[in-house]
């Protein structure tokens, strides 16, 4: 078996040699049409937040389709946002570290996100008029040797794995809009690379770092991690999509959302396997609550 | 202190104490709910969701800092009280 390091490395070149071989210029990749027909679907149905509940259902089929239009809008900001913070994260992480020496990918990473905020922003902008604004802050604090690099990349595999399950769905699905299918579609191929290497950098780095730290600090970074996970999961149950799909009383409606027993069941679902890899890796010691 | 201040106040006291990450032996409107870990900085966007349904309205986020979520006191100065609100609102 190859030591580590060597391994890592060989995936890391691997990688490298994919993206270079399906190098694509965002800007020729997607045919983008002037405007939309907001009476068609945007987001698979069954993936819309309030799916399956009598609110949705007795909604005309105009107005389910706006508000797939809307959860569209609020999945590619949520992606916008994860994205600004995960180039911000890669930039800080090139060149930090030679053993293993991962700047080669990063480089292929930080280009390939900036492409995929291209297409999530111009649909955005363009169809919309606007990005949902970011509902989290991010506050300074003492880290542990390690701690917050494995942070990053831990919360940037779980964004991702879960991001990821909604692309493939919805770049498979002939109901919607082309350029929705192809936006997802075009994600799904470049996350199935930032997944690989996602799982490989935290896994290593919780290896390389975890058996140094305190409990305390081993105990909190489980404890922010089996957090992170209902915290990513909240923002897919946005009130601005409510409001703007014209539905009233957006707080206890996103409430009434979130809480049903069914979305729940979809939540853990969605994220099954990203929880068994943290599970199996101890990196989580407990199921989270989603 | 006015009557809707005490209201609110009272509103983000219940709401802080039943999420609060530690055990409590009592808060007041000017413990460091962030610094002394009372609540995590993930419960964030939970209690920016608290406010903006207690206020009944959408808070302009981008200009959000990191400091007005440092108390009762300065969330209810940031979102509740007079230039405030008007400066967090959208």
């Amino acid at each position: 078996m190859m030591p580590a390091t060597q391994e890592f490395t060989a995936t890391v070149t691997k990688l490298c040699r994919i993206s270079e071989d399906q190098f694509a210029d965002p800007f020729e990749t997607l045919d983008w049409p002037e405007s939309l027909d907001r009476e068609q679907w945007y987001f698979s149905p069954e993936l819309i937040s309030l799916y399956g509940m009598p609110e949705y259902e007795q909604l005309p089929e105009r107005q389910k389709k706006s508000l797939s239009f809307h959860e569209a809008v609020n999945f590619f900001s949520l992606n916008i946002h994860g994205e600004k913070a995960l180039i911000e994260g890669l930039a800080k992480n090139l060149y930090l570290r030679k053993d293993p020496d991962i700047s080669p990918y990063l480089h292929h990473f930080l280009d390939e996100e900036n492409k995929h905020m291209i297409y999530f922003g111009r649909f955005c902008s363009r169809y919309a008029g606007e990005i949902y604004p970011d509902r989290k802050l991010s506050f300074p604090r003492e880290y542990a040797p390690g701690e917050e690099e494995f942070l990053f990349f831990a919360k940037v595999m779980i964004f991702e794995e879960i991001v990821d399950v909604y692309n493939k769905r919805m770049g498979a699905d002939s109901r919607l809009v082309p350029i929705a299918v192809e936006i997802n579609r075009l994600h799904h191929i470049d996350e199935s690379r930032h997944l690989a290497f996602g799982r490989l950098m935290t896994h290593w780095l919780f290896k390389r770092f975890a058996p140094e730290w305190s409990a305390e600090t081993l105990s909190g970074v489980r404890n922010y991690l089996k957090s992170y996970l209902p915290s990513v999961w909240r923002e897919y149950y946005n009130t601005d999509v409510y409001q703007d799909a014209g539905l009233p009383d957006v707080h206890a409606l996103q409430e009434r959302a979130y809480a049903r027993p069914e979305a729940r069941a979809h939540r853990d679902q969605v994220s099954r396997q990203c929880i068994q890899y943290l599970l199996d890796t101890q990196m989580l010691i407990e199921e989270p609550s989603l | 202190m006015s009557h809707e201040a005490a209201h609110v106040k009272q509103a983000l006291r219940d709401w802080i104490v039943q999420h609060a990450h530690r055990p409590l032996d009592g808060i007041r409107d000017d413990t460091l709910i962030l610094e002394e870990r009372v609540i995590t900085s993930l419960q964030v966007m939970e209690l920016i969701l608290f406010i903006e349904r207690t206020a009944a309205r959408r808070i302009n986020l981008p200009q959000l800092k990191p400091s007005s979520f440092r108390s009762i006191d300065s969330i209810y100065e940031t979102f509740f009280a007079g230039e405030g609100r008007d400066h967090a609102a959208v």
